[in-house]
């Protein structure tokens, strides 16, 4: 398999003498576990692949300092992926414990880990977790006997309830004070060697109980057969579009717009007022179109309802195993646009924001089918809080402009998979993804990673919002926008059909997505400039923190190729429409 | 010439005598094990190495990939690593 993707390590990070180190397969928990133990919360998720990179914090043990890191998760250390190449040298970095997490519902396969990590002669204390799944799926596990066999403490944990989690600090005091005795590990040859004895082991620990098939099991199992499978997968979307769409709608009118206007409004007017400022001055920050008033009024009340909704859905969606579900059932349609149906989730992904699904794209096995997902959320899939300006602006006309916008969006999306997959030479490698148990997400953890984005979504939109906003001040007040009006009115009325002062929306549309869509709201325009207007932002440029991303994850070629691309394709496609709809009107 | 008619002959011997089945090609709801298959190294941490024995729910359509379980845990993999993977029906 191609190596083609980086976890990124700070080396100083292996010369650290106090570490505590999380391992385990993907997807068993550990990132849970690790915010539990230091207060600190990283993204988890349940499907593999979650933690593309490590991550480290501090905590203190009867006064001692350690740092505990959470390692990417990996199937085995033969050092074949870069998540691997990072596990393999953090055990060979030595570590005062290492804390390996196993999945009681496959512990056969998790042994395997086990085994391997046991060759580097560390202090290890196990973690069985996710024991209620287990149950639930008729599997009992003899703790003693399976401590017996791998020479170390075995706590139970349901990690996501925060059950077993006090034993294991316990314990990690306990083997951090006292020096542990070792039992030597085994070394295996091969690979079926440490199959044939992880079997054994998990022979003599399992015991299968008679069990009923749950509803969560034949729903997951249905989930996974291409008749419902595929139906069910359909009809969520189509509720989940609907949600966010027309939640998010009854949300801005039930609550952001009467909070923006009635409380927040109010108090920043006051304040500003106190000052006794010219009136002009009064009017840039405080009048009907001020910057404090656009500023928050957009993000807060136009864009959040919905970033709000779509947080509540796609955060179900991941963490109750029904994504990873649907990249098997769509795999074969994805491979007719060259990538493999593993990254469905990163596209999904995109629908949120773009940064997070590009990073995510870490998990595909080869740079091309990195790409190609790069591209075709930079050209296709709006960002949640562009699809919030968009459903607005598209809201005030037909429906069935909203449903052509969406068929043209997946259009571009399979034209751009097919042109990008010719472009860049190489293979892809085919799917081979592990299916999740399929469950409700726990309460608490489900809340407060919607917390955590909606967070971070108000902290990196909110500043760059009010930086547009401000520009857009400046540039009307000084002229400039006249002058880049007249500059750019062959493109934006000739070829695109549009008032050239729309050139705005051009300008702003490169420091966030939303921005190339905001400034059409506050212009009278007939619905084929709409239509126009929405199609070019679609397209248009992504923000500047995805072409960061992008030169990051892979180099400023690729950046500058995307750009180009997406403001090229955004013109000609936008002036196709304008020019084939001026024939029907 | 000889040598052309030879290799003929055993590769007609491979086809006729041995079953050859791959991984895609079998019947699905049975039980295989895994006679030979590609390097690759996530196929053996996920537990399909040769000599194990997979179950094989099904394969989907339209180039889609197969579904087996592995301890009761579902796995798919893609089509052209399936076609790939040769496998013996268990009992056989």
């Amino acid at each position: 398999m191609a190596k083609c993707c980086n976890v990124i390590v700070d080396e100083n990070v292996y010369e650290l003498k106090n570490k505590i180190l999380l391992m385990g397969n993907p997807n068993v928990g550990k990132s849970v576990i690790f915010s539990a133990l230091t207060g600190m919360h990283v993204m988890s998720s349940n499907y593999a692949g979650t933690t593309v990179s490590y991550t480290k914090s501090n905590i203190k043990l009867e006064g001692e300092e350690f740092q505990i890191i959470d390692v990417p998760g990996t199937y085995s250390l033969d050092a074949v992926s870069s998540a691997e190449e990072v596990a393999v040298s953090f055990m060979q970095s030595g570590a005062r414990v290492v804390v390996c997490v196993l999945d009681a519902t496959n512990l056969t396969r998790n042994l395997n880990l086990a085994l391997a990590l046991k060759q580097f002669n560390v202090p290890t204390v196990y973690v069985l977790n996710l024991v209620d799944i287990a149950k639930r799926k008729g599997i009992e596990i003899d703790v003693d006997a399976l401590s017996k066999e791998l020479g170390g403490k075995v706590i139970e944990t349901v990690a996501v309830k925060g059950v077993g989690l006090q034993e294991l600090k316990d314990e990690l005091v306990q083997m951090t004070t006292n020096k542990s005795t070792l039992v030597d590990g085994e070394v295996f040859d091969s690979n079926n060697d440490i199959w044939d004895e992880s079997k054994k082991i998990s022979e003599k620990c399992i015991k299968k109980v008679e069990h009923k098939q749950t509803f969560m099991d034949k729903l997951g199992d249905a989930l996974i057969k291409p008749f419902p499978g595929i139906l069910i997968s359909i009809l969520v979307m189509v509720l989940a579009l609907v949600i966010i769409v027309f939640g998010g709608k009854g949300l801005r009118v039930a609550v952001f717009l009467p909070l923006i206007n009635n409380g927040i409004v109010p108090i920043i007017q006051g304040f500003i007022q106190g000052f006794n400022l010219p009136s002009l001055l009064n009017n840039i920050l405080i009048g009907e179109y001020g910057i404090f008033i656009i500023g928050l009024e957009w993000p807060l009340s136009l864009i959040l309802p919905y970033v709000t909704l779509f947080y509540f859905v796609f955060t179900f969606l991941e963490d109750c195993g029904f994504l990873p579900r649907m990249s098997i059932l769509f795999d074969g349609i994805m491979s007719k646009m060259g990538v493999q149906g593993g990254s469905l989730i990163s596209l999904v992904m995109g629908y949120g924001c773009a940064v997070p699904s590009i990073i995510g794209t870490r998990n595909a096995t080869t740079r091309k089918e990195r790409i190609i997902i790069s591209a075709m959320v930079c050209f296709a899939v709006p960002c949640i809080s562009q699809s919030a300006a968009l459903i607005a602006l598209l809201s005030t006309q037909a429906l069935w402009m909203g449903v052509a916008m969406i068929l043209l969006s997946f259009l571009i999306l399979f034209v751009v998979g097919l042109v990008t997959g010719k472009l860049i030479k190489g293979d892809i490698d085919p799917i081979v993804l592990e299916v999740p148990n399929l469950l409700i997400p726990e309460k608490k953890a489900y809340f407060k990673k919607i917390m955590i984005r909606l967070k971070s979504f108000l902290v990196e939109a909110e500043g760059p919002m009010l930086l547009a906003v401000v520009i857009a001040a400046v540039l009307k007040e000084s002229g400039l926008l006249d002058a880049a009006a007249t500059l750019f009115e062959p493109i934006v009325s000739g070829m695109l059909g549009l008032p050239s002062e729309a050139v705005i929306f051009l300008l702003l549309g490169v420091i966030r997505r939303e921005m190339a869509v905001a400034p059409l709201l506050t212009m009278a325009l007939t619905p084929l400039q709409i239509f126009v207007g929405a199609v070019v932002s679609l397209l248009y440029l992504p923000c500047l923190s995805v072409f960061g991303v992008l030169a990051k994850e892979f180099d400023t070629k690729v950046a500058v190729y995307i750009g180009v691309g997406t403001f090229t394709t955004a013109i000609l496609l936008g002036s196709v429409i304008h020019f084939i709809g001026l024939l029907f009107i | 010439m000889v040598y052309y008619i030879d290799n003929q002959l055993v590769y007609a011997n491979c086809m006729g005598g041995i079953e050859m089945d791959s991984l895609y090609s079998v019947s699905s709801n049975e039980s295989y094990y895994i006679e030979d298959k590609v390097d690759m190294n996530l196929l053996n941490t996920l537990g399909i190495y040769q000599g194990a024995v997979v179950f094989k729910k099904r394969s989907y359509r339209l180039g889609g990939p197969v579904l087996v379980e592995i301890d009761g845990r579902g796995i798919a993999v893609g089509k052209s690593i399936a076609n790939k993977i040769i496998v013996k029906k268990v009992g056989e």
